[in-house]
């Protein structure tokens, strides 16, 4: 009988889906790379068909389907939220009601009719396990340790919103957990909503605002929204917050709090937002320290694996891991739901009895998570050929040297090789580089390649082996998931004159060696890279280090604001000549910019793509 | 329309009623428990 289980999230955001072979993680991708469409809540065929293809496989083969969460149970606490929030939520009622009768409640009988719709062979029984347990599935059997605790933080799936676990060998036993509404996920959404960014997809700028601002209303979160418990549970105090009710996160009790109303998408950011920001990071740091101190009393284990969309803030990871609760911290480079489709497999696989084959290799499970599709050079060269883009076919070796090169004369280069990324992170699979020494880099690629607001930074490449020469960083961190400091080694003196700046202004201290990835708190979010996970770029880097000396590139995902990371060597080839990304390289071929035919469209694109 | 006249039929009552014995969402903090935290049993 075939091991193969397809793992689906789908319906809420970032459907995605993965296929699993025991504990091997055959294929993985989200839907919205294929249909362009940003966190995708659309359910997955593309990424299905994809998943089945790479494995050489039909739904035939499959020997279950696992749906990431319990649509009954989860049916059931939207219920009770409904009854709990009468008689206010009339309108969230009316509004989404209707597509829970259609559908949501039985997602998985909608999973086995859209399977069956896809016309690649019968459909196997579909599996419901629960969000959070797909979640700390997702955090534990891929990762490299043979015992630890688990821990799980996001908004909300079920009723769970943290949970604790302990995974010991084979095995993933719950420990304890916190319901609804008091949720760790919500309350930084909600700031999140209320400093102006998208729920589901600001949080990342909120983190990357908190440290233009200062933490003054910590205090008031502390006081009014939440109850912490010395064990880290806690509870939000609901009169402040709307999201029971109905579409908002916030309303009169946050403006009354937080100095006035909340600030409009897209209107400028001002103090009050950086300290907002501040605040809320400085709190949800010391809840994930918390919980942290308490999955490690309650389990007895020197790791921890962590998953769920809190899970992605790397800031709040970093001081976990400075903390020195435990020996060392694994976090899933799909934390947020998307991981959900390979945890969900993962649990269903185990439980017919795989086994964490990839135990005593050192290494994880998640082959660098470049789990997606990849494109062989001699497609590559035929769709160049049959377009007519010219471009310098080079070996591995000459090209990573004359990448390199251009590199250190200031290009800015988009980077595409091998499988693509599973999960948020553009790993050096389908990233835009560009070299950290340049002071201009942050700058110019933020408001002249992403079209994205110039306060938000960027993150730094490092080879593994060299990543405490640059950053008080002492583990791994392959998915780019840790902040670190940068080592004092590389500070500049002049750092220490910034004590006037405010704000925005902020960014224009010169703080480092390398300052384009350095943020205004000396901090960076670092991606060590080794050979093993990621020859292609560590090659890359290996050679700019011998052009330049310094082992680090800027590393941001290949895509403009609002539009999903590139897949295709086609889609590469359009955001190249959108932008002024100087340098192309797909596979073995170098495109150069200035060698390019005219770029022409029909319109202006960036009318297209919606702001994130 | 029908959504709402569902919501002020069913829901509103259901939920005003199950609010006379327990609040089912605990919305309030307690600040004299000493944890939040809730046995979890396997699914």
């Amino acid at each position: 009988m075939s091991d193969l289980i397809l793992g689906i999230s789908a319906y809420y955001h970032d459907s995605a889906v993965a296929l699993v072979d025991g504990d091997t993680v055959v294929a993985a991708a989200q839907e919205e790379r294929f249909t362009r469409r940003r966190h995708d809540a659309a359910f997955p065929a593309q990424a299905v068909e994809y998943c089945l293809r790479e494995a050489g496989a039909t739904l035939k083969d499959v020997a279950a389907v696992a749906y990431y969460e319990d649509p009954a149970l989860k049916f059931r606490r939207v219920l009770a939220t409904y009854a709990g929030a009468v008689p206010f939520g009339a309108a969230s009622f009316r509004d989404t009601f209707p597509e829970w009768i259609r559908r949501k409640r039985r997602a998985g009988e909608s999973v086995r009719r859209e399977l069956a719709g896809l016309g690649l062979g019968p459909v196997p029984e579909v599996l419901c396990r629960r969000h959070h347990e797909s979640h700390a599935a997702s955090a534990f059997f891929p990762s490299p340790y043979e015992s630890a605790a688990v821990l799980c933080i996001d908004g909300v799936g079920e009723w769970a919103t943290t949970s604790l676990w302990h995974g010991r060998g084979d095995r993933l036993d719950p420990v304890a957990e916190l319901h609804f509404p008091h949720s760790l996920g919500m309350l930084y959404s909600a700031f999140t909503y209320f400093c102006g960014f998208k729920v589901d997809s600001g949080e990342y700028k909120l983190m990357g605002l908190a440290p233009y601002g200062t933490p003054r209303y910590a205090d008031v979160i502390r006081e009014k929204l939440i109850d912490l418990k010395a064990d880290g549970s806690f509870r939000l105090d609901m009169r402040y917050f709307e999201y029971l009710r109905g579409q908002v996160m916030t309303g009169r009790g946050f403006e009354k709090l937080f100095d006035g109303p909340r600030r409009l998408p897209e209107s400028a950011l001002s103090e009050r937002e950086f300290d907002l920001a501040a605040s809320v990071q400085e709190v949800t740091e010391e809840v994930v320290l918390r919980l942290a101190r308490a999955a490690q009393q309650f389990t007895g284990e020197t790791r921890l694996c962590l998953a769920g969309g809190v899970a992605l803030n790397c800031v709040a990871n970093g001081r976990t891991i400075r903390e020195e609760i435990f020996e060392g911290v694994w976090v899933q480079p799909a934390a947020g739901d998307a991981g959900g489709a390979l945890g969900a497999a993962l649990a269903v696989a185990m439980e017919r009895g795989a086994t964490r084959t990839h135990l005593g290799t050192g290494h994880d499970a998640m082959s660098g998570s470049l789990l997606g599709p990849a494109y062989r050079d001699e497609e590559i060269q035929a769709y160049l050929d049959d377009a007519g883009i010219p471009y310098t076919r080079l070996d591995r070796d000459a090209l990573a040297a004359r990448t390199a090169v251009e590199l250190a004369q200031g290009k800015v280069v988009g980077w595409f090789q091998d499988r693509m990324e599973f999960g948020p992170r553009a790993l050096g699979a389908r990233s835009i580089l560009g070299d950290p020494r340049n002071p201009e880099m942050q700058s110019a690629m933020n408001l002249k390649i992403k079209f994205r607001e110039s306060f938000r930074p960027f993150a730094p490449a490092v080879l593994d082996s060299d990543v405490e020469e640059y950053f008080q960083l002492k583990q791994e961190s392959p998915y780019m998931l840790v902040v670190a400091d940068i080592a004092d080694a590389r500070r500049l003196p002049a750092a220490d004159d910034a004590g006037d700046a405010r704000g925005l202004d902020r960014l224009k201290v010169r703080r480092s060696t390398i300052p384009a990835v350095t943020h205004v708190d000396m901090s960076a979010r670092v991606q060590t890279v080794s050979e093993h996970a990621n020859p292609a770029f560590h090659r890359l880097l290996t050679a700019f280090k011998a052009e330049t000396g310094c082992p680090v590139l800027v590393n941001t995902s290949f895509n403009v604001r609002g539009e999903p990371i590139v897949r295709s060597p086609q889609e590469a080839y359009t955001c190249f000549m959108r932008t002024r990304i100087d340098v192309l390289v797909l596979g073995g071929f170098l495109l150069l910019k200035d060698d390019q035919p005219v770029w022409a469209e029909d319109g202006d694109w960036r009318d297209e793509i919606p702001l994130d | 329309m029908l959504g709402l006249l569902l919501y002020y039929l069913f829901v509103v009552p259901v939920g005003l009623i199950l609010r006379l014995v327990r609040d089912p969402l605990r919305r309030r903090p307690d600040p004299s428990a000493e944890s939040y935290w809730i046995t979890a049993a396997r699914s």
